[in-house]
């Protein structure tokens, strides 16, 4: 899993051969720490189609404004460096990834 | 009584008054709260923690729990969208 901040993003992101799973989160949301451990889960089965990034909202002010993330958890699937698709709020693991199989065959 | 019970006090006499409730979870309550108080510290209200910070008071006031949406989330999804209050039973 990768842990990304304003100063490695925009890096990782652009240089990544695999989409990824980016999850915006913070230390005290109660959904961002439901939704965690499912989308690692989620990661460890996709891990041959996807990479899960993690970005917490302290370390990265100015990536989450440019991504306009104004309710935490995101999550945002991003393909050849950019925003493909994302969802707001915790998910069980099933709908998450039915949006994935989906999102990924396009 | 400390800071957290006394603000988990605050809030649900808060919920009360408005015909929901506090989420049931404790610790999800407990949680929530020390999120609050630490936004507090660090940015001067107690935002919610489920919502980005953008550090500009008018921006972010709407942000302050019991925040603008919190009415229409409880209707719509049972609860808010930081689930410290819940629809009644």
């Amino acid at each position: 899993m990768l842990e990304l901040t304003d100063e490695n993003f925009e890096k990782e992101i652009q240089g990544a051969d695999k989409p990824i799973l980016v999850d915006f989160w913070a230390q005290w949301c109660m959904p961002c720490l439901m939704l965690g451990p499912i989308l690692e889960k989620v990661a460890g089965e996709y891990k041959d189609k996807l990479t899960l990034a993690k970005v917490n909202l302290d370390t990265a002010p100015q990536i989450s404004q440019k991504y306009r993330i104004e309710q935490i958890p995101t999550v945002i699937l991003f393909k050849e460096g950019k925003p493909i698709s994302g969802f707001i709020g915790a998910r069980p693991e099933p709908i998450i990834k039915e949006w994935l199989e989906d999102i990924l065959k396009k | 009584m400390t800071k957290i019970e006394e603000l988990i006090k605050q809030y649900e006499e808060y919920a009360q008054k408005n015909g929901f409730r506090l989420n049931p979870g404790k610790g999800i309550v407990e949680r929530l709260v020390k999120g609050l108080l630490e936004n507090e510290k660090k940015y001067g209200a107690r935002y919610c923690p489920c919502r980005r910070i953008a550090a500009n008071k008018e921006e972010d006031r709407p942000k302050i729990c019991p925040c603008q949406w919190h009415r229409e989330e409880i209707e719509k999804d049972g609860h808010c969208f930081c689930g410290l209050f819940v629809r009644p039973c």
